[in-house]
């Protein structure tokens, strides 16, 4: 499908998914902190957070309640909470520093250079618009084009997500649509300025698994067609190994493991990471009693010393506790942050 | 020898029908089938899983079996006894054999409620035992799902999610029921809680003899959990077979849908996969014939008019769908499951090894 004339940006196909490093880097996140004030105190829910989302590449950052993700996403949006305080750290995309703009130069990439999806659809669209006025109030807002224009680019943004009638869904209001139509409109209204950057946040989570499969689907193929940078959250192992092509394990608000998805899953390196994939049920077999990872994940406020995993690690030693490991790498683009690694090595 | 199971439930063209919205004409106004015509029985000491998408009635059919809501038709024996019959005075000792788990641990504990006061409210409710005795049996619930007695005075706020879940069950398992069902039982919880108290949930079953009856739509926790699966779709049920038949060979059309959309933690498995077109239709004007006939890739004029039943076997592996025969299956997620490479099986089995010997040693 052609892309329509007022996409400024060209949108090539990049060769990006078949040789990695021609891929630029799009947004690089640098030793980010994040905290927040609260009446217990304050403290860091992210604590030192580096990754790069390259050009037609997905990122997913996986990781269970609380591990920080969210925020990570959030940040890069400059949407956080008024009580969060960014320690340290840079967001850079396109080589500029996010951190370092002003509110009026950040609303000007907001849905333009980089856009969000959320888990929600229904909480993210605005209930007394039309879906058609909301995509073309997110083009003219970053696009000088008359409505006429705008409108006839949302029609084709709600073809490209293969919503059928776009032209008569264009005055349906949000809750005239099934979950998976809504989720296609926000997908629409992210990608209709062609950004740089798509943040999709836990996108297929509220969503029946036929739908998520359509969903999940049409992020890629879309990407394809425009060599967007997607960076992917997610709970869900099996969404990683469907989509992603990097990945990078959250827990307690540090990254324990990063890698390439065909090596985390082939050779994963963290205790958490190794306790995650063993816990999951499998559809594709039997596996018998389901290992577990003891305990649950401490509050903020308790944060160990040393790895935060040690306190349920069944690896850990004194050096675990006190000393916080580095994430370094193992192999070219594997990088692990655990003492003990590789296992069968210093471990066993 | 053995005897042929004994029935601890017997379902019977189970149907409720929701009204929705307002005639001028009584009898015309509009109403969603939400559990339409369904049969099947369940086992003693067995653990049956209903699964299923949004709508399609499961959780409907899990609160029609309690008799939390009245059936529009159809009956639910229990022991050979219908409760659709059973005066709401006579409901209540039947209700201490019959209990359910919830989905959400927050939702479903009272905030204003100790632990303690949570768990003997069902023995009072019950008239069972004496105070002391209850106090008693109380600790010991508290022991039997990993927490401890001193926990008794502590709110439902002060827990985290998996251990909400884990005083649902104890509450659940209170009055001493034969049969729990479980609504989404473990849905709302982060993977590592989820095997945890999956692990219990499978424990409990075997300790006290329960039958279950877990509602989900997780496939991958349905299979690790059940002995036979049913599975419906927008009020019926569309296969009811035994665990590994239904995933090692699944008969109906959306049963292959459904297991083909599951996205497997294999980047290697990533497959062409069969796509269902479209949302699943709405229950308030369901499609003709068979309802699934809308989205089913292998749909013929016979689908739109007929409706199929349940067959060749309902109580074996039963199927509705008037072609099941003649589709070619598509790869199954068994055929495509390859082992894990040596070097993750290897540290896998290095963590359980300490994994265990970490069970052994005192919590922190």
């Amino acid at each position: 499908m052609a892309p329509s004339p007022i996409l400024a940006r060209a949108s090539a196909r990049s060769d990006a998914n078949t040789n990695p490093a021609l891929a630029a880097p799009v947004a690089e996140i640098r030793d980010l902190q994040v905290g927040f004030r609260t009446d217990e105190g304050g403290f860091n829910v992210l604590d030192g957070v580096s990754f790069t989302v390259r050009t037609g590449r997905t990122l997913c950052l996986v990781g269970e309640s609380g591990c920080g993700k969210s925020v990570t996403a959030l940040s890069i949006m400059g949407l956080l909470a008024p009580n969060a305080i960014v320690g340290h750290g840079e967001i850079l995309l396109d080589g500029t520093n996010l951190l370092d703009l002003s509110r009026k130069e950040l609303n000007e990439r907001r849905g333009d250079r980089m856009a969000m999806i959320f888990q929600e659809p229904m909480t993210s669209l605005n209930p007394v618009l039309t879906i058609g006025d909301q995509i073309v109030e997110g083009i003219r807002r970053h696009r000088p084009v008359g409505r006429a224009e705008a409108e006839r680019h949302a029609v084709e943004m709600l073809k490209r997500v293969r919503i059928p009638a776009p032209e008569q869904r264009m005055g349906d209001y949000p809750h005239q649509l099934s979950g998976g139509m809504r989720q296609r409109v926000m997908i629409a209204m992210a990608l209709a300025n062609d950004p740089r950057l798509l943040i999709a946040d836990e996108p297929t989570t509220a969503l029946d698994v036929t739908i998520q499969a359509q969903i999940l689907d049409l992020i890629k193929t879309l990407q394809d067609e425009t060599g967007t940078a997607v960076l992917l959250i997610t709970h869900d192992l099996g969404v990683v190994a469907e989509v992603g092509d990097d990945v990078a394990v959250m827990y307690a608000g540090r990254i324990v493991e990063q890698a390439s998805v065909t090596d985390l899953f082939a050779d994963p390196q963290h205790p958490y990471t190794l306790g995650l994939l063993s816990s999951i049920p499998r559809l594709d077999s039997e596996i018998g009693r389901l290992p577990t990872i003891r305990g649950s994940v401490p509050a903020p406020a308790d944060m160990p010393s040393g790895c935060r995993f040690s306190t349920r690690c069944p690896f850990a030693d004194d050096h675990c506790r006190t000393e916080e490991p580095p994430l370094a790498d193992l192999s070219p683009g594997h990088a692990v942050a655990c003492w003990k690694a590789p296992l069968e090595v210093r471990a066993a | 020898m053995t005897m042929p199971p004994e029935n601890i439930l017997e379902i019977n063209g189970l149907t409720k029908h929701f009204a929705t919205g307002k005639s001028l004409l009584p009898g015309i106004g509009r109403s969603v089938k939400a559990v339409d015509g369904v049969s099947f029985t369940v086992r003693k000491g067995e653990t049956l899983a209903i699964v299923g998408e949004s709508g399609c009635g499961k959780s409907t059919l899990a609160r029609l079996i309690l008799r939390l809501i009245d059936p529009t038709g159809g009956t639910v024996r229990f022991h050979g006894q219908d409760i659709a019959s059973v005066r709401e005075r006579d409901m209540r000792p039947l209700r201490a054999r019959m209990q359910m788990i919830f989905q959400d641990p927050f939702a479903s504990l009272n905030p204003r409620m100790t632990v303690g006061e949570i768990l003997t409210e069902p023995m009072r409710v019950h008239k069972l035992g004496s105070r002391r005795e209850q106090r008693e049996r109380m600790a010991e619930l508290l022991e039997l799902v990993g927490l401890s007695a001193r926990h008794a005075d502590r709110y439902p706020h002060e827990f985290s999610g998996g251990q909400r879940q884990r005083i649902g069950i104890a509450r659940a398992l209170a009055a001493g029921p034969e049969l729990v069902i479980g609504d989404e039982p473990v849905s709302a919880l982060d993977v590592s809680v989820q095997a945890q108290v999956i692990n219990l949930l499978e424990d409990l079953k075997q300790r006290l003899g329960l039958t279950l009856v877990i509602i989900s739509h997780d496939l991958a926790v349905v299979r690790h959990m059940s002995d036979r699966v049913g599975v419906m779709y927008l009020g019926k049920m569309v296969e009811l077979a035994d665990t590994n038949a239904l995933f090692t060979a699944p008969r109906h059309p959306y049963t292959q849908a459904l297991m083909s959309a599951v996205p497997l933690p294999d980047p290697m498995a990533r497959a062409n996969r069969q796509l269902l077109e479209g949302d699943v239709p709405s229950p308030l004007n369901p499609p003709s014939g068979c309802r699934f006939h809308t989205r089913c890739p292998h749909v013929r004029d016979r689908c739109r008019t007929e409706e199929p039943v349940m067959g060749p076997n309902a109580e074996d592996h039963g199927v509705a769908c008037h072609f099941w025969r003649e589709i070619e299956a598509p790869p199954r997620p068994d055929a495509a499951a390859r082992p894990i490479s040596a070097v993750y099986a290897r540290r896998r089995a290095l963590y359980m090894e300490r994994r265990a010997l970490q069970e052994e040693a005192p919590a922190l």
